[in-house]
Parts: C-alpha cells; sequence; structure tokens
C-alpha cells in the first residue's frame, strides 16, 4: 500500500503554483493531505505531479473582513477550531468540525480541501451550503472568481474548480447576533464517517426566528439545503412544536449507492430526525447563551 | 541470451532535512516516500509501526513540530525542515514518562503495537493542555485503534496521566 | 532457635505490572516488519480479482522487463517443489479441498495468490504487480449458503459436492426426548462473518542462514513451533535445517494460528535467490489474504416440558468455509456442535455441522472459534423459551444448568484435536446470579423499562452463559535455567503476542523458587532457543505452559537440594527451600544459595553425586489431562435510540470463573479485549460479499472496529473453580471476553425491542439501519 511515484512540486507563490498546476494533466493539489494520501496509497488515484502548497505565502490565513470570516487554502481544521474568531463568529462550522475525523487528522487537514475533496458524507459541505460559503476560485491564468456554495459542490467528489484551477479560500458569514447552531450525525459508531449529517442554524429577533439555515450532507450525491424546513422556521416562536413541525417537513431524494454503509431508506427515514435533533442542539445553544 | 532493457531514469531524489529528537537527520528519498517509511526504514526508528496504512489506525503517529499526526499521511518532503519526534524520543533517557508510566502502571497495552501511536498522541495533548476536559481526552483516543485492550485500562492510563480521579 | 521469618509474599494470584512494558512502551519492540537484513528484497503478491475463475494466461513479461524486479513466479514454477498447505484439524472422512500456495489454474477467492514477484524495493515491487498480466475465465461465484448447498457450482467437481465435512454428536436418545416433550422449537440463526483483525497484519521475512546454511523463517505467527512442521512438510526439508522465530507479535485471535501461502513463498525464494526475502501484508491485504471468521447458520430444534425442562438439542449448523481448507478449518464447526448446550444439563443432544466450501477467503478461528455461535444460538433459545414459557429468564436457566454437585460432567462430545468434552469444575449458577444482580436483572426491571419507555428511551438487558473449551493439549514444555549468578532463564514453546508470558510465567516460576521476579528472564518464540513448544492459542498458555514452567523450575529445585545435600554432605531430609536457597534444618545460618548451588554444579566445581548431570537445569513437558473448561456469565444493559437505530451500551458485566488466577489485571484485560470484540462483531464489524463475490469491505474505513467511545465501563467479578486437571488449578482466559458477548448485546436488543414483536435470529452486526427497521415507521417522536 505505497503511492505510485510522481513529481513533486513545492511553490511558494499562488503564481507559482498555477503554474505548476498547469505544468501536467492531472496534476493535483497537496494541501492537508489527509483524504489525497489514502487515495494515493491505495492506488485509487496516481497523479502525475503532486504540487504542495503548503508552503504558498499567504494561504495560511484566518481574517475577518466585512462580516466574514475567511479561511485560507492551508489553514488546518485545528487551528480553526482553536481560535477565538471562529469560535464567537462560526459557531455551526466549530460544531460540524469537531465531528470530522480526528484531533490527529484534523491538526495537518484543511477546512477548504476538505470542502474541496467533497465526499458524499462529508460534514463540512453541509455548512457551506447552510451558510452560504464562497471559495475563492483561481483559474489557470490568475482570473479570481467567487463562487457561491450552492454553485461550488458538483457530484460526489466533484467541485467547480476547472483545470489547473487552485480553490486560494472559503468564507463564511458572521453569525448574527442571536445565533445558535446544530449539528447532529447518525454513525455505526463514535467519530466515524457519518451516514447522515444535519447543520442547522438559527438566529432569533425579538423572541422570533429571523434567520435559519439548515442543510444535509449524505442523503444524495450533493449537500441538501433544507429550503421548506427554513421556510416554516422563520417567523416562528422557538419552542419544541415548532422545532419538531419544521424537521417533519424536511425531504429529499435518497441516492441508493452514495455509501455502503447504510441504506437509502434508512437515510430517508432519518432525515427529519437527524434535522431535529441539529435544529433542538441550535436552539439548546441559544438557551445557552442567554 | 540475455535481454537487455533501457534502465528507466532513476526517480528524483529530495533532500530532507529534519530534527528528529532532538538530532539532526538528513536523507535523499524518492517524493513518494511516506513519513512512516522515511522514520522506520530511511532512518531506523522501528519504534512508530504502520497498522493500516491509509490513515485510520492511528500507529503510526509522531509528533510533528509538537503536533500529533499520522505519519502515514503524509510524505517525509513536505516534512523537510520540520521537527519529529517519534516514541524513541518521547523519553530521552530511557525512564519512563508520566503518560508511558500510566500504560503500565494501569495493562494500557497488551501486544504493543499501537502503544505508541496512543503515547504520542496523548503526550502531545498533555504538553498542550496539562488538564484536559473528558471530551478532549476521549476524542484524541478514539483517534487511535487497538484489538487488544477493551480500550478501559487505556482510558484508565490517559486519566491517570492527565491527573484526573479514576473511574471506578 | 531460628527466628520466624514472616512467610514470603506469593506472586501468583496478584497484580503484578507487566515485565514487558517498558520496552514497548519505549518504542524498542521489534516486530516482523522492524527486521532489516542487509540485501533484504522485497516480495509482492498478484492477487486474484475474481471470486471464481479459470486462469487462461499469466505473462509477467513486463514485470520481467522492469528495473529492479528479480523474478516472478506462478504454480507451474513451484509445483514440483511445494506441497500443499497442510490442514490439522480434518476429520477422517473429510474431502480434500487444500489449498497450494499459488492457484493452480483456478482461483476460488478474491484475493487468493496467483502468483508471486521479488523486487528490490517495496515500493517497486508494488509497481511491479501491475505489471503481470493475468487473464482469466470467469466462472460461476458461489457466494451465499444457499448457493454453496444447492451444489450447481461446484467449487472442487472432483469432490462432487461442497459439503467437505460433517461432524457428528450424538447423546441419548433423541427423538424418545422429542417425543415425550411438551413443548419444542425451532429457529435459524445466522451469524455473519467478520474477522480477528490484529493491529499488526502479518509480515515475513526468510533467509538462509549464512553461516549454518539452514533456512530461517521470521514470520508474525502464534505457533512458531508448528509453522516449522509445515515449512518442512511442504518443502522437503528436514525440521533440523530451519529455524523459525516469532518476533513481537502485534495481536493474533486467530488469525496468526494458520500457515499461509507466504510463509511458503518467501522461504521459497529465499532459497531460490540466496537473498534475504521480506514481504509485509498491507492492510488491504489482510482483509482477503488472512483467514475470516465466524459465518455459520444454525438450525436447532429444542424439546421442553412444561416445567421448563430442556430436555433435548437437535441440532444442525453449516460454516461457511470458504474457497479451501486452511490450517484449522473444521475446528469452529467441531466446537459449535460439541459446545452448544452450554453449562445446561439437556441429557439428549445430536449435531450435525457441516463445513462448506464458498468463493471466499477461508474461514478459520478467532477467539472463542466456535463458541461464540454456540452461545448465541443456545441463550437466544433460553430467552424464546422463558418468554414463551412466562418464565424468569434466570430462574429457567438455573433450573436446567449443571450444579458444582454434577461435575465432572461427561458431556457425551467431543472436540476436533482436544478430545471428549468432560466439564471439570465451575459453579455456573452462581456467576448467573451474581451477573443478574450486578446488572440490575430483577423483578423491577420491567417496569423501569416502562418508565424509560414513557420517555422515549428503549432499554434492554440480555444475559449469556457459557462454558467454554481451554487449555487444551496436546502438552507444552518448558526448560528452566540457573548461572552462577543465581539468574534464571525460562524457556517456554509457548509464543505470546500481547498475553504477558514473560510476566506470569515469572511469577509461576518466582513462587516455585521462592526469588525476586527480577532475576527470571523469560525467552520463547525462537525454534532454536526453544527446540519444542506447541504454541499460544486456544487459551492453553497458562494453564498448560504456564503448568509446563512451573514443574521445570520444580525439577530444578529438586537438583539444587539434591547438589546442597552433597556439598554440605547431609541428608537431603535435613534441609528445607526457603528465600530461593537450601537451609540446613534447625540451622538456618548455613545454607547455599541459588547461585551458589549452580556454581557447584558445573564441571568446574563438580564431581556431583553419581550420575547427576552438570549444571542446574531442568526440564519438564507438561500434558494436558484433559480440557479444562472456563465458564461466565455476560450481561449487557444497552439502550436504543428508536429514532435513529443507534445503541448505547450503558452497563456491562462479566462474572467469570478460569480457576486459580494467575495475575487478575492480566485476566481482565483479556475480559475486555474479549468483549470489545464481541461489541465489534455484534454492531458494525462485517465482510460482506456482493453477488460476484468480491468482498466490499476493502480498509479500516469499510471495516470498523471499536474506539474508545463506542465501549461501555466493563465490570468483572471473579471466582475461582480450580481445574483438577494441573497442579495449579488454572484454566485459560483468553477467549471468554469474545465468547459470550455476542449472546449476551443479542438478547439486550431483543429485551429493548420485544414490545415491538421483534424476533432476533441473526447475530448483526447490528448497524443503525438494520435495528431502525425493527422499529415501526409510525412510532411517535419522543
Amino acid at each position: 500500500m505505497k503511492p505510485a511515484p510522481f513529481d513533486y512540486r513545492r511553490p511558494t507563490t499562488v503564481a507559482a503554483a498555477l503554474t505548476d498546476l498547469s505544468s501536467v494533466a492531472g496534476a493535483r493539489v497537496l494541501a492537508g493531505g489527509q483524504s489525497l494520501v489514502p487515495l494515493l496509497s491505495l492506488r485509487l488515484a496516481s497523479p502525475p505531479v503532486l504540487v504542495d502548497i503548503n508552503r504558498v505565502a499567504g494561504l495560511d490565513l484566518l481574517t475577518t473582513t466585512d462580516s466574514r470570516v475567511h479561511i485560507g487554502a492551508t489553514v488546518r481544521q485545528a487551528t480553526v477550531l482553536a481560535s477565538p474568531v471562529a469560535a464567537r463568529h462560526l459557531p455551526l462550522v466549530v460544531a460540524a468540525l469537531t465531528r470530522v475525523s480526528h484531533p490527529q487528522v484534523r491538526a495537518r487537514g484543511t477546512v477548504v480541501g476538505n470542502l474541496c475533496h467533497h465526499d458524499p458524507a462529508s460534514e463540512m459541505p453541509a455548512v457551506a451550503v447552510a451558510l452560504d460559503a464562497e471559495f475563492t476560485v483561481l483559474g489557470p491564468d490568475g482570473t479570481a472568481s467567487t463562487v457561491a456554495a450552492a454553485d461550488f459542490f458538483g457530484d460526489q467528489f466533484e467541485v467547480a474548480v476547472p483545470v489547473g484551477g487552485l480553490v486560494t479560500e472559503v468564507s463564511f458569514p458572521v453569525a448574527p447576533p442571536g445565533s445558535g447552531a446544530g449539528f447532529f450525525e447518525v454513525a455505526r459508531k463514535a467519530r466515524d464517517y457519518a451516514l447522515l449529517s444535519a447543520a442547522a442554524q438559527l438566529t432569533v429577533t425579538d423572541g422570533r426566528i429571523s434567520a435559519a439555515a439548515v442543510a444535509v450532507t449524505g442523503l444524495g450525491h450533493r449537500p441538501l439545503r433544507m429550503d421548506t424546513v427554513e421556510d416554516a422556521l422563520r417567523g416562528a416562536a422557538i419552542t419544541a412544536d415548532a422545532l419538531r413541525a419544521a424537521a417533519r417537513l424536511a425531504t429529499g431524494d435518497a441516492v441508493p449507492h452514495v455509501n455502503r454503509r447504510s441504506t437509502a431508506a434508512y437515510r430517508t427515514r432519518v432525515l427529519p430526525v437527524a434535522v431535529h435533533r441539529a435544529l433542538r442542539a441550535a436552539a439548546a445553544q441559544l438557551e445557552e447563551d442567554r | 541470451m540475455t535481454q537487455t532493457t533501457p534502465r528507466q531514469p532513476a526517480p528524483a531524489l529530495h533532500v530532507v532535512q529534519v530534527t528528529v529528537n532532538g538530532e539532526p537527520r538528513d536523507a535523499a528519498v524518492p517524493a513518494r516516500t511516506l513519513l512512516s517509511d522515511f522514520l522506520r526504514d530511511t532512518l531506523g526508528l522501528t519504534g512508530t509501526h504502520v497498522g493500516c496504512g491509509h490513515g485510520t489506525c492511528g500507529a503510526c503517529t509522531v509528533l510533528l513540530d509538537g503536533v500529533a499526526v499520522r505519519s502515514c499521511l503524509l510524505f517525509a518532503v513536505q516534512t523537510d525542515g520540520c521537527s519529529i519526534t517519534t516514541i524513541e524520543g518521547i523519553s530521552p533517557d530511557g525512564t519512563l514518562t508520566p503518560v508511558q508510566q500510566a500504560f503500565q502502571d494501569n495493562h494500557g497495552m497488551q501486544c504493543g503495537f499501537c502503544t505508541p501511536g496512543f503515547v504520542c498522541s496523548l503526550t502531545a495533548l498533555l504538553a498542550e493542555d496539562p488538564a484536559p476536559t473528558d471530551q478532549r481526552l476521549t476524542e484524541t483516543l478514539d483517534g487511535h485503534l487497538c484489538r487488544c485492550t477493551g480500550y478501559q485500562n487505556i482510558v484508565k492510563a490517559a486519566r491517570q496521566a492527565a491527573g484526573r480521579e479514576a473511574l471506578s | 532457635m531460628s527466628t520466624p521469618t514472616a512467610a514470603r509474599p506469593k506472586y501468583v494470584g496478584g497484580a503484578v505490572k507487566r515485565r514487558e512494558d517498558p520496552r514497548l512502551l519505549l518504542g524498542r519492540g521489534r516486530y516482523v516488519a522492524d527486521i532489516a537484513l542487509a540485501g533484504t528484497v522485497h516480495m509482492a503478491v498478484v492477487r486474484s480479482p475474481h471470486a471464481h475463475a479459470r486462469i487462461t494466461g499469466i505473462d509477467a513479461s513486463r514485470a520481467l522487463a522492469t528495473p529492479g524486479v528479480l523474478t516472478v513466479l506462478t504454480w507451474p514454477d513451484i509445483s514440483a517443489e511445494v506441497g500443499p498447505i497442510p490442514c490439522i484439524d480434518a476429520y477422517p472422512d473429510s474431502l480434500p479441498a487444500l489449498q497450494t500456495a499459488l492457484a493452480d489454474g483456478v482461483v476460488r477467492y478474491v484475493g487468493q495468490p496467483v502468483a508471486v514477484l521479488v523486487a528490490t524495493t517495496e515500493y517497486g515491487a508494488e509497481d511491479a504487480l501491475a505489471l503481470v498480466d493475468v487473464t482469466y475465465e470467469l466462472l460461476t461465484p458461489v457466494v451465499t449458503m444457499d448457493d454453496a448447498l444447492a451444489g450447481e457450482t461446484l467449487l472442487h467437481p472432483e469432490l462432487g459436492t461442497n459439503v467437505v465435512t460433517t461432524i457428528a454428536q450424538d447423546v441419548g436418545d433423541v427423538d424418545a426426548a422429542f417425543a415425550a416433550a411438551d413443548r419444542v422449537y425451532e429457529e435459524t440463526f445466522e451469524i455473519h462473518r467478520y474477522a480477528p483483525m490484529p493491529m499488526e497484519t502479518r509480515g515475513v521475512v526468510a533467509e538462509v542462514d549464512p553461516i549454518s546454511e539452514r533456512l530461517t523463517l521470521t514470520t508474525s505467527t502464534q505457533f512458531p513451533h508448528l509453522v516449522r512442521g509445515f515449512l518442512s512438510g511442504c518443502l522437503g526439508i528436514p525440521e533440523s535445517r530451519i529455524r523459525v522465530v516469532a518476533p513481537d507479535v502485534g495481536g493474533g485471535f486467530g488469525a496468526k494460528c494458520e500457515f499461509y501461502c507466504e510463509e511458503l513463498l518467501a522461504p521459497l525464494l529465499a532459497l531460490r535467490l540466496r537473498r534475504p526475502v521480506r514481504w509485509i501484508e498491507d492492510r488491504r491485504e489482510h482483509l482477503v489474504a488472512s483467514t475470516h471468521a465466524r459465518e455459520q447458520r444454525h438450525t436447532v430444534r429444542v424439546a421442553v416440558l412444561e416445567d421448563g425442562t430442556v430436555t433435548a438439542v437437535d441440532a444442525r449448523s453449516w460454516t461457511s468455509s470458504g474457497a479451501a481448507y486452511s490450517t484449522l478449518t473444521t475446528t469452529p464447526a467441531s466446537i459449535s456442535s460439541a459446545m452448544l448446550r452450554g453449562p445446561y444439563r439437556i441429557p439428549h443432544y445430536r449435531a450435525r455441522a457441516h463445513c462448506v466450501l464458498t468463493n471466499k477467503t477461508p474461514l478459520a478461528v478467532y477467539r472463542g472459534a466456535g463458541h461464540p455461535q454456540a452461545v448465541l444460538v443456545m441463550e437466544r433459545m433460553m430467552d424464546v423459551i422463558a418468554a414463551d414459557l412466562g418464565r424468569d429468564r434466570v430462574a429457567l436457566r438455573l433450573q436446567n444448568s449443571l450444579t458444582p454437585a454434577e461435575l465432572p460432567s461427561d458431556r457425551g462430545t467431543a472436540i476436533v484435536l482436544a478430545g471428549p468434552v468432560v466439564y471439570d469444575t465451575g459453579d455456573y449458577g452462581f456467576c448467573l446470579t451474581r451477573a443478574a444482580e450486578m446488572i440490575g436483572l430483577d423483578e423491577d426491571w420491567p417496569a423501569q423499562q416502562a418508565a424509560a419507555r414513557a420517555e422515549g428511551r428503549y432499554l434492554g438487558i440480555g444475559l449469556a452463559n457459557l462454558v467454554e473449551e481451554t487449555s487444551i493439549g496436546p502438552y507444552e514444555s518448558s526448560v528452566v535455567r540457573v548461572d552462577g549468578s543465581g539468574a534464571v532463564t525460562v524457556l517456554t514453546g509457548s509464543s505470546p503476542h500481547g498475553q504477558g508470558h514473560v510476566t506470569t510465567f515469572s511469577q509461576l516460576v518466582a513462587d516455585e523458587l521462592e526469588i525476586d521476579i527480577e532475576r527470571i528472564t523469560v525467552l520463547y518464540g525462537d525454534t532454536d532457543v526453544v527446540t519444542d513448544g506447541v504454541g499460544t492459542f486456544a487459551s492453553r498458555s497458562a494453564a498448560i505452559g504456564g503448568a509446563a514452567a512451573r514443574k521445570a523450575a520444580g525439577v530444578v529445585k529438586d537438583k539444587a537440594m539434591a547438589v546442597a545435600a552433597h556439598v554440605l554432605e547431609i541428608d537431603v531430609a535435613d534441609l528445607e527451600w526457603r528465600d530461593g536457597a537450601a537451609h540446613v534444618r534447625g540451622l538456618p545460618a548455613r545454607s547455599l544459595s541459588l547461585g551458589e548451588l549452580a556454581q557447584a554444579s558445573t564441571a568446574w566445581n563438580a564431581p556431583l553425586p553419581g550420575g547427576m548431570s552438570f549444571n542446574l537445569e531442568g526440564t519438564y513437558q507438561h500434558q494436558a489431562a484433559g480440557i479444562a473448561f472456563s465458564n461466565a456469565t455476560h450481561a449487557a444493559k444497552l439502550a436504543v435510540d428508536v429514532q435513529t437505530g443507534e445503541v448505547e451500551i450503558l452497563d456491562y458485566v462479566v462474572v467469570h470463573d478460569c480457576g486459580t488466577v494467575i495475575n487478575p489485571t492480566i485476566v481482565e484485560g483479556q475480559v475486555h479485549g474479549g468483549v470489545a470484540q464481541g461489541i465489534g462483531g455484534t454492531f458494525m464489524e462485517d465482510l460482506p460479499y456482493d453477488a460476484d463475490g468480491r468482498p466490499l469491505a476493502r480498509t479500516l474505513q469499510d471495516y470498523t472496529t471499536p474506539t474508545a467511545s463506542d465501549m461501555p465501563w466493563i465490570r468483572t467479578d471473579h471466582m475461582e473453580s480450580p481445574t483438577p486437571l494441573n497442579p495449579y488449578g488454572m484454566k485459560g482466559a483468553g477467549e471468554g471476553g469474545a465468547t459470550g458477548a455476542p449472546g449476551a448485546l443479542v438478547n439486550a436488543l431483543q429485551d429493548a425491542l420485544s414490545v415491538f414483536g421483534v424476533h432476533l435470529t441473526v447475530d448483526g452486526p447490528w448497524t443503525p439501519d438494520r435495528v431502525l427497521d425493527l422499529v415501526p415507521e409510525d412510532l411517535p417522536w419522543a
């Protein structure tokens, strides 16, 4: 279980990284490597070139601007979890990241890399879609564009990044005052790959839900925003009945073989349950903060 | 007749300069050399074990600049310039550290294959946070598989090392 | 007048800290993958991607043309030199279905070795695998038990059937008992396929020793001495020309109680290439190339009288043995059929156990071998009967359990390689009563369950009684040696892989010689150092190997006394052994220590009295007089989340009896580890195959084992019923944890969900989706 040979490049600037990525067809970005390296060792992928972006200047920044928190492409998941900025402004990101793998993996794994890998069972794409995250995507020529999460995730393991391109950051909106976040997943065992994940953020203004963001992963090939649930919650008072009623509206088509770990029927059945638990966790956090 | 074949170009070698257990070490290796293989085969530090080779079991955990990471999920070339501590360097003088002693005191090991990974992870955690919460202790242990102990005595060891009261 | 000295504290029975731990904790262990010999080359195995296919061509030219690739071998290249992989537990009427080291024209499971290559680097060897071009003609795969029994496709057409072994156990008059029964229950149980999955995979290093020119094989095995014999038989080389070494072994649990193709291929290549040949199994290989376990179907009929007396069981079982015999193939079926009745009297019993070929990885032993399946079946039946008769689960079990007064009890069955089943000692009722009390299974329990259900929590308690075969023979040998400093070396043929032999064997010998434990060195695992031995499996090390070591120490002590009598020129009857020295009775100052006696025994300080050999050394071969049976009751309490199907184990109790305990900490560790494996098998571990016979679990991401958070806090209680089968009373403790857990857990799940009318006849894995399928869809949300 050893990787096939590859050429290794270690650029220090974004421009050099783009050049390296365009140099050979099939070149791949190596950031945290926590999903990529197993694929290489299992020889499920054997790119001719790996472009290690870990020493590219400026990609390791976690910054707050314009009511958004920007997470650079080499910022580790552990760094975000330990960051007071994230704790204050990104409660849903923090709630989900604690469920991503293990500390020993989060020490190297990056937020951006995890999202770009887009495993259909992964937790973070639900958060990205729920919160309307934005990705800064560079084309091979260096042209930058901003891609909304809703447009970013394609089929499983696919994201909207052009060949030879690079995602330099993801940004999430700062949670408004009066927000609570909840994340829930079902799994075969503690901290295993999720069978189904639900992410929810509720914002309360004057005793009523002014904003609701709810999404799930694990149901199909891409993260799914729970619009009907959000609509039902908006304007409602936070009561157990309201949360339950809204969660029951969660629907979506489960793809049978998105993973071998559970049946589509199972995931369809637990969808409203998972959404409900995430909503309850969000409400509990609001209660705690009061 | 002897068949002659064109020699393939030798793979490019990359010089890796690292500090391992306090000593400067360097070697030139192919880019695809995993850090776990570099430590074990190139440097002869076989205390780091490989249980799965795909990042699940945690047996290969080492400290990279003081942080516990899986050495089978890194290429050696990526660690150029870094400082690495392996199980051989956890106790510089060969006496058991409090974490190691806790494993012996509580019978937190049987075959010993997964043990270096657990010791490295707990050592890193307690260096950063000498009084971790239950949740941090548990999530650190959950990053490792053990097939012998059923974990109960590992939990005991971890709690002793963290100065927590014993569970009964 | 001598001053009375306080009795020397005994090591046996004490929680002595393990002596092997410090070096392992410091990273100084040496496992097979850690061995680096100069000039080593690396073996890689081309494996079948198909479950069942005929090989139509193998073209290695691309691989051979690659720099660094030294050789590629296929079956025709070696068939004249190697015999088939042996099976040691075949019955006299078993049909032959032995595996060859490389496929002999037909592949019969995904992962079967087809060709083997050697390259100068490990990475290069793996690169070359893709350059060996093999073409196949696909054959119909036999995947399920029903496929195999239908017999439309045969794995070995020349045998005329896929059923290669049938084991019979007949006790009493079963038909008469059924004719006289008030009630008859019949159920079919399915037990799924899972595996030992040690954290260290297998691995070998083979070389021709440059000095003696003997073949040396270092291998991660549980029984190096048996491997030496197998290798000798397969290669036609005398055992005296072979050395086998088991270094530190990173767990086995049965997976390394086998002789594998790679253990034959690497030595063959080392002989041909005259270079050290190394192969380390990777985890993806391990999941298909190391033996699987457990998969069985059981159909049982049970005859019961109205008062709850179980009078007869008529049982049939089918084991999905995989594509060929392994070293230990029939043992699971043999044990299941011999031990199904557990602690219960059940005077009339009939079993037919079939080993069935399927296009899957060969199936062999795993911690408990056939016991866990038997316990699950019998303990589920006891709950089924109790529920039907409206009887208390504990009371019904007690009514049918053998009492201590009824022991020893010849059960009338027999286990392959081990012999007749005669329960020796134990108090099954005590363990059951105590476990039920500890877990809280009392008259209030149904009310507690109902109250919890009202809050949406579905709680269940499950029990499982087990009696298990341990300490099997035929024998184990030991040598104890004392040097002039008084340091003691113990050689044992039982080669450990985590059981703590260094500590427990030291305890036994230290007590026998009355010396400090630190003076003892325990050696094992190298057939040149310990020339004779059997191995570590079937919970046999302490009772058989330990007894041999202590007996050998006794031989040394007797000799030391004789030497002391000679040196002191007094009668041996005037000497007493105390604190590691021979003392003259009544003259406490006059004594000779073990070291002094060792010096006196050498040729330089002799002569010794007539005929006595030089040096202070003793050998003892302890032969098992029979099987020692350990017993336990497991009790599990769990909660089912009826909205997600997730199960939380709230409490877990094991009350067990393994005779005299050498080291309670080590015994508890064995129990914990076994229970964890039972929890894994019941709730998450699985080796599913698709309809084409392709295994779906290829990594530890697919094959999930428990982590710390999945484990309940296990509470243990011990009782000690010494066995008369060895002088020290010890029985085996290695396997009971895994044996009792599945039955207790499935019964607990049944108890939690019985309000929904469920009737569990599957052992697992009870993953959330399968559990949720048991819960009505229209259940209101809590």
